[in-house]
């Protein structure tokens, strides 16, 4: 093959082709992944899948959750705890977030955290739709519903119409606030197993004359095959064996790269180069015929995703995929190279 | 004469056991400097592998090899590498040119990373391309190049660096015979400057024009003779 004058070695052209295909396929699986996670989280109302709803009764002290959380905070991670704030026109709900949970895709700002989530100074994450009614002041942002004024944290939301674009969360304390204390909420924790205890927690904390209702499982133990069926189960598997082919495809591309330029280093070794100049010019090779195989197939995929609006390419996931398929390349490349050298030199 | 190139006894084997091949078996020669020698021998009767040895490619298994009254110790890869880039240049017979740098590229290849600085590499490549008649070809990539003159740059860069000794495996076997003449020739001229010339070749021709033929077989010396060019100008056939 020929590029103007120049004939393309076989080798590089198969290095190129397979490192635009490998970063496109790799971009493409992460991207599917994240579209997938944000589809369950839109679908599921912000909720993971298995939280549970629970109702406070009879509570006399509107500010007991000022005592309960911090009680929460201490003892538990990775939970969430959820409140509808009712309003005729926009869908408002009240979040108390600690640790990690699943957050929504945001498109400017941060979300919620265990400080901005319970504070005095009332905060607030807007869907993208709700852009227009953000003003301006110190570099700052703010939004005004029902005369109280919210600190714009983040905006949340997806290139296509999803439930996020339009929904507004505020923090937990402004929630109940707004709500009073007796009404219902929905608590969400990172791992399915540990919501029964983080509820149960909860129904001791509120003890008599409130009541605290809340249906929890028996905590069955699941089994492996449960948990293999379980969504993320899937997909994390899925995620390892991605990994693993690509790397098995990364593998054989380099190792074909180096039988292909067994002539340059034949030519090398008769211009009497020694291991350290050998290195440096197959890197050199490498890098810049790896690199411009991601960069193809990171144009390609961008291309892709300006035309699909399911397809979303975050930063995170070209960092993620550029380390894997050059650091994984390179690591190959030295591993191949110096089992390539010693072997031609012991022949 | 004094002696550049003296191996005394030397083994050279491949594989293990059952699949074991004796490719030398305690060969000795020497090599004057100023010489120019061909090597013949049939297919499997050391001759590309004594080149590879005295070429530093290579290590041996027992013997001796004594390059200008020093030791070559083929069991350092270090001293190899150096021994081979400053005194050996290598030539093969299918030019071993990378196809994605032009002549100039390949020509430079052996003074990079030698400390020359750029200007002084490209006068001394446009000086051996003149030298070798190619300074036309400068920019051409390999496959722009007839077989001929692929030779001459493989050629241009095994001279460029300066070494004391040329190597050539089969240099003309690639080439119709005319071209293989005008190769021999360009051999004969770097040999007329002082350049020891050691040529691995099938071809009696070729041979005939080098100043001694040494004849092997199995891996041991069969015979060694001066050729005609060399007993025209009063030498002895052996």
């Amino acid at each position: 093959m020929k590029l103007g004058r120049k004939r393309i070695p076989r080798g590089n052209f198969l290095l190129f082709i397979s490192f635009t295909a490998i970063s496109f396929c790799f971009l493409l699986i992460i991207s599917a992944i994240n579209a997938q996670n944000r589809n369950r989280l839109s679908s599921n109302n912000m909720y993971s899948g298995h939280q549970k709803d629970f109702t406070i009764m009879y509570s006399e002290n509107e500010a007991q959750w000022d005592e309960v959380i911090p009680k929460l905070h201490e003892k538990y991670n990775n939970f969430a705890l959820y409140t509808k704030v009712p309003d005729q026109e926009k869908s408002i709900r009240g979040i108390y977030i600690n640790g990690e949970v699943d957050n929504p895709p945001m498109l400017q700002g941060q979300y919620f955290d265990d400080e901005t989530s319970w504070t005095d100074k009332p905060a607030v994450v807007i869907g993208k739709d709700y852009r227009d009614g953000v003003t301006e002041r110190n570099d700052e942002m703010y939004y005004t519903m029902n005369g109280i004024e919210y600190k714009v944290l983040g905006v949340m939301g997806t290139k296509y119409d999803s439930r996020l674009n339009h929904m507004i969360m505020i923090d937990f304390k402004s929630a109940v606030s707004l709500t009073g204390i007796n009404t219902s909420y929905m608590l969400d924790t990172k791992k399915k197993d540990d919501i029964n205890e983080v509820g149960q927690e909860l129904t001791m904390l509120f003890s008599y004359p409130a009541d605290l209702l809340i249906l929890l499982g028996e905590g069955m133990p699941v089994s492996f095959i449960g948990r293999m069926l379980s969504s993320d189960m899937i997909m994390n598997t899925l995620y390892i064996m991605i990994l693993i082919s690509f790397s098995l495809s990364t593998i054989l591309v380099t190792f074909i790269w180096l039988r292909f330029r067994s002539r340059l280093f034949f030519a090398f070794s008769l211009c009497g180069y020694d291991s350290k100049s050998e290195c440096l010019e197959i890197s050199k090779r490498f890098y810049s015929i790896s690199g411009i195989g991601f960069l193809t197939g990171f144009i390609v995929m961008s291309v892709i995703s300006a035309f699909l609006q399911d397809i979303y390419m975050s930063a995170g996931s070209v960092v993620a995929a550029f380390a894997t398929t050059v650091g994984l390349g390179s690591i190959l490349l030295f591993l191949s190279y110096f089992v390539y050298v010693s072997k031609s030199r012991r022949k | 004469m004094d002696n550049l190139i003296e191996i005394k006894d030397v083994y050279k084997s491949f594989g293990k056991k059952e699949a074991k091949v004796e490719a030398l078996r305690g060969i000795s020669l020497s090599v004057a400097e100023g010489e120019m020698v061909s090597v013949m021998g049939k297919s499997g009767s050391g001759k590309s592998t004594l080149l590879n040895i005295l070429g530093g490619m290579m290590s041996y298994d027992s013997g001796e090899y004594i390059y200008a009254g020093k030791p070559v110790n083929s069991k350092n890869q270090r001293e190899l590498t150096r021994f081979r880039r400053n005194e050996i240049g290598f030539v093969v017979q299918y030019f071993a040119l990378v196809d994605d740098l032009n002549v100039f590229q390949n020509v430079a290849l052996p003074l990079k990373y030698q400390g020359y600085s750029g200007s002084k590499i490209k006068r001394m490549v446009n000086e051996t391309l003149k030298e070798l008649e190619i300074d036309d070809k400068v920019k051409a990539y390999p496959n722009e190049l007839s077989g001929g003159q692929q030779q001459r740059v493989a050629i241009a860069r095994a001279v460029v660096k300066q070494p004391r000794v040329i190597l050539a495996d089969e240099p003309t076997g690639a080439l119709d015979e005319a071209t293989g003449e005008a190769v021999q020739d360009i051999f004969r001229r770097l040999n007329e400057k002082g350049k020891t010339v050691i040529i691995v070749t099938h071809d009696a021709k070729v041979a005939e024009k080098c100043g001694r033929i040494i004849r092997l077989r199995d891996g041991v010396v069969q015979d060694e003779m001066l050729s005609a060019v060399t007993a025209d100008n009063g030498g002895v056939i052996l």
